[in-house]
């Protein structure tokens, strides 16, 4: 009950902007868009995972795209979420809450705006090149984003403003270009296989050039990753947010 | 402008300088940032053309796509210094112009440090670029950087003036992103569009300056036209968040 509460008011700063959901909408299908009109055409062969692909280079410029946007958008969410809220949650355990609902709340929260912009994202993807597996694709979009939102809530713990989404875009653009196909040929260096994206990324690569032949592998392994995360900030924003 | 101005106009602008470079995550992200979006940039173009047809590369070149990513790289940051700034000072710049400072004093001490930022920023980032691909006029192309990336922090003062700090970081992103990809598919079309975008004429003397080793004068002096309508609406954004 008091978790529903928590909930709805942590969502309410959402909903009761209108041009922040115009721009969690706009954002991602002008990214895709853009990136579907700006890189030229050029067939490419690529090596992902036990497949090797040719695809166009536009075409992969695109898919790509998708999940920069969400995971930098959801890491901006996570971050702000960490910063703006953590005074208001102390008072609301001051005032009779327990910690674990005010912390669940949050984590909701960023959830539903993972969510949000995943669905929002695959949507612009869908507009331009007809994914092979569009609910996969969406679903590794969405791991992704919530890990990235995770990692910009413990980024808002330990730095400020600035800082911190300096840090959120750091962090995601190292992510992002070490498992680009594109660069890596195939031969994704091994501290990369340590990054949050790398097995959503798999997946995602999976679900939009491949046969799928080891997804389930990368869809466990990425659901690991976003436990580990998820008990990560609990833990610390629990501790933060203690009388 | 009397000695007593120029001094409270350089307090100022120490002040604010301090304040951001005393944090050394941000001097440690101003030299990380743009050697990430360097390679980002480069290293895919790089890797892309080496096994594609050789029409692909004339798209766009290898080290057009390096000063790409320098330039995409140092506007973000400069422009998130502005943006912040705008957001980050408001009270203390009320408390300043309440102490006795005029408010035109506060908002050039905030110019200058933007501009500070802007230039120690854009060195770090040639000093970058020439570890990955030495363009043929450098200067032509620290130029470009320069004027366009102090104009996306003039630009962030405005977004941040108007905007919270959730939306405002998100839109100053989008506008810098979509600007830099459109600009360059504009590329020498010689659109009037062109004009209305901030990259537009900067990423003309990039790319001249990178690929021909010259320097266009005539996108210069308009790049520095769109710097100074940018800094005349900054002005003014500062001027009414440090008087109300």
């Amino acid at each position: 009950m008091r978790y529903g509460t928590a909930l709805r008011y942590s969502l309410r700063s959402y909903y009761r902007s209108p041009f922040l959901l115009a721009l969690l909408l706009f954002l991602p299908i002008a990214f895709v868009a853009l990136s579907f009109a700006v890189t030229p055409s050029g067939l490419m062969t690529l090596d992902i995972g036990e497949t090797v692909v040719t695809a166009d280079v536009k075409d992969i410029d695109g898919l790509l795209v998708a999940p920069f946007t969400a995971t930098f958008l959801a890491g901006v969410i996570g971050l702000f979420l960490m910063l703006a809220s953590v005074e208001a949650d102390r008072r609301l355990v001051l005032s009779g809450f327990r910690p674990g609902e005010v912390v669940l709340a949050r984590l909701s929260t960023l959830a539903i705006a993972s969510a949000y912009v995943s669905l929002v994202s695959t949507g612009a993807v869908l507009l331009h090149y007809p994914v092979g597996q569009p609910l996969l694709y969406g679903v590794s979009l969405l791991l992704r984003a919530y890990m990235f939102g995770c990692i910009g809530m413990l980024i808002g713990t330990y730095f400020g403003k600035t800082g911190g989404t300096y840090l959120v875009f750091l962090a995601i653009t190292i992510d992002i270009t070490a498992l680009d196909p594109r660069i890596t040929l195939g031969e994704v260096p091994d501290w990369a296989t340590y990054l949050p994206g790398y097995h959503p990324n798999q997946v995602l690569l999976d679900a939009a050039l491949t046969g799928l032949p080891d997804t389930l592998t990368h869809l466990v392994l990425s659901l690991d990753y976003a436990a580990i995360v998820t008990l990560g900030v609990m833990l610390v924003f629990r501790r933060r947010i203690l009388p | 402008m009397s000695e007593s101005d120029r001094g409270r106009v350089a307090l100022a602008s120490l002040m604010d300088a301090r304040e951001y470079f005393r944090n050394p995550v941000n001097v440690a992200l101003l030299v990380t940032i743009p050697y990430l979006f360097v390679y980002f940039y480069g290293a895919i173009v790089e890797h892309v053309v080496q096994n594609l047809p050789e029409e692909y590369a004339e798209f766009i070149s290898v080290p057009e796509a390096y000063a790409m990513g320098a330039f995409f790289g140092a506007a973000v940051l400069t422009g998130l210094v502005g943006f912040y700034m705008v957001t980050g000072a408001r009270a203390a710049d009320r408390r300043l112009v309440v102490a006795g400072y005029r408010p035109l004093q506060v908002v050039a001490g905030r110019i200058l440090t933007i501009l500070v930022v802007a230039l120690a920023l854009n060195g770090i980032t040639m000093l970058i670029l020439s570890f990955f691909e030495q363009p043929r006029f450098p200067l032509a192309v620290l130029a470009a950087t320069l004027v366009g990336s102090t104009i996306y922090g003039f630009i962030g003062v405005v977004v941040g003036s108007f905007m919270e700090e959730f939306e405002g970081s998100i839109t100053l992103f989008w506008i810098i992103t979509l600007d830099v990809g459109i600009s360059f598919q504009l590329g020498e079309t010689g659109s009037a569009a062109g004009n209305l975008f901030p990259g537009y004429h900067p990423n003309q003397v990039m790319v001249k300056g990178v690929t021909e080793g010259t320097f266009a004068a005539e996108s210069f002096l308009l790049s520095l036209v769109y710097a100074l309508c940018a800094l005349a609406v900054a002005v003014a954004v500062f001027h009414r968040e440090a008087s109300t």
